[in-house]
């Protein structure tokens, strides 16, 4: 974890597209933000509306543990996919973590699931959540003990560490940017080839061909930036 | 939001044709290209995850629909409506494009694949594909799969000039030798008002 560890933020593809045409990562806060300066809507009006049944707790958590500033979120990478599950490609931040950036605060898990927001319309349980926190330099120690809660299990450690269903989340103040991407992965390769042959031979309806011309542009622009494209079997 | 049993609703959309669904208790992702496997259940925080860090905007009353069919069906007009003139004419060459992207096991795949298309009579398609892969850095590299889709792309014109050949077999079975013979029996017949020689009785 120590020398190989990286942060990987998982997108979609249409996501993964802007980022790569130069757009800078913005969190819900962010967006909310410049839609507000844009319309006559307040801040807090603008994220009630993006955020609906969400918006409360949202709000708690980040106030309570930014103290006002708001967090772009990541997850350990020790290899494999992210938390691919509505992101179906994994970007690489290429700093080694515990150097100088990126400086990510750890969470034990994904911090919308934790037991802190188990209590349905309760406040958020601070002490709950404070033990399951840790700076950016004992990542590793946090792993283990995460390890040891796990148990004992076959699996490989880089899907144990971090997967669809749980992962030990990085909260930074800063979000990644597009020059520190080391590389690009994704799963859906196979897949692919099959639909653009299919879409070849037999008609394919234009939603198809859209989505098909997509994924053609991503892997174009990231060859464009010289980021590796790297295929991991699903 | 309450939803009638078995109707399932839009929650959040964007424009490239994602989709975060309700299904009675469950919620859903649904992706192009709307393939059974296109479909993965979500819990709630992931839901959560998904509006807060990529594009979907929140339906204020969430469209219900009858059937999945129905909704995908939504999906996709949101997503072709919501593409510009220049990225509907962009994405008629992309299927080929990717083609050139294939690694050595997937032309492998996709020549095998083809081979099949073609045993069976099939040959729309075939030949834009192997034209694609020709074009790809891996199969350039293997001189057998060069051979092979020359070989493939023989077969396609052999099945095609076949298939021409068959469609025109009837017509050259007619033997019309004299036109003006079929023009007076064509006359005769048009007098006669029908192709029987005898009245039914």
């Amino acid at each position: 974890v120590s020398v190989g560890a990286r942060v990987s933020v998982n997108m979609k593809p249409a996501t993964l597209a802007r980022f790569l045409d130069g757009e800078p990562r913005r969190n819900i806060f962010e967006v909310a933000a410049e839609e507000s300066a844009r319309t006559e809507q307040t801040l807090e009006e603008v994220l009630r509306g993006r955020l609906k049944e969400w918006y409360a707790r949202r709000v708690e958590f980040e106030a309570r543990a930014g103290a006002g500033r708001h967090f772009h979120y990541g997850a350990l990478n020790v290899g494999g996919m992210g938390a691919p599950r509505y992101g179906r490609l994994c970007v690489i931040d290429k700093r080694p973590i515990g150097t100088d950036a990126p400086d990510p605060v750890w969470i034990a898990q994904d911090s919308l699931r934790g037991p802190w927001f188990e209590k349905a319309g309760q406040p958020l349980d601070w002490d709950a959540l404070r033990s399951a926190v840790a700076p950016c330099e004992l990542v590793s120690d946090l792993v283990v003990v995460k390890l040891e809660t796990l148990g004992p299990s076959s699996a490989a450690l880089d899907a144990r560490i971090c997967n669809d269903e749980d992962y030990l989340e990085a909260l930074s103040l800063s979000p990644l940017e597009v020059q520190h991407v080391e590389e690009i992965r994704s799963e859906s390769e196979d897949d692919l080839q099959e639909r653009a042959r299919r879409a070849l031979l037999r008609d394919a309806r234009l939603d198809e061909q859209l989505d098909l011309a997509l994924q053609d542009r991503i892997r174009t622009k990231a060859a464009a930036r010289g980021i590796p494209w790297r295929s991991i079997p699903a | 939001v309450a939803l009638h049993p078995r109707m399932i609703a839009i929650l959040a959309s964007s424009t490239d044709g994602w989709g975060l669904v309700r299904e009675e208790e469950g919620y859903w992702l649904v992706r192009p290209p709307y393939r059974l496997s296109d479909r993965e259940s979500l819990t709630v925080s992931e839901v959560e995850r998904a509006i807060l860090e990529e594009d979907f905007v929140l339906e204020g009353e969430p469209p219900t629909f009858p059937s999945w069919g129905d909704l995908c069906q939504e999906l996709q007009r949101r997503f072709v409506g919501a593409a510009s003139a220049a990225e509907l004419e962009a994405a008629k060459g992309a299927a080929a494009r990717i083609l050139t992207r294939a690694s050595e096991e997937q032309a492998k795949a996709h020549l095998a694949a083809l081979e099949q298309e073609l045993m069976i009579g099939q040959a729309t398609g075939v030949e834009a594909a192997l034209v694609a892969l020709l074009s790809a850095p891996s199969v350039q590299e293997s001189p057998e799969m060069v051979a092979t889709i020359a070989r493939l792309q023989a077969q396609v014109l052999e099945l095609r000039t076949r298939l021409r050949r068959h469609v025109l077999a009837p017509q050259r079975s007619w033997k019309v030798a004299d036109e003006a013979e079929v023009a007076r029996t064509s006359a005769a017949i048009r007098g006669q008002g029908t192709l029987f020689r005898y009245p039914a009785a």
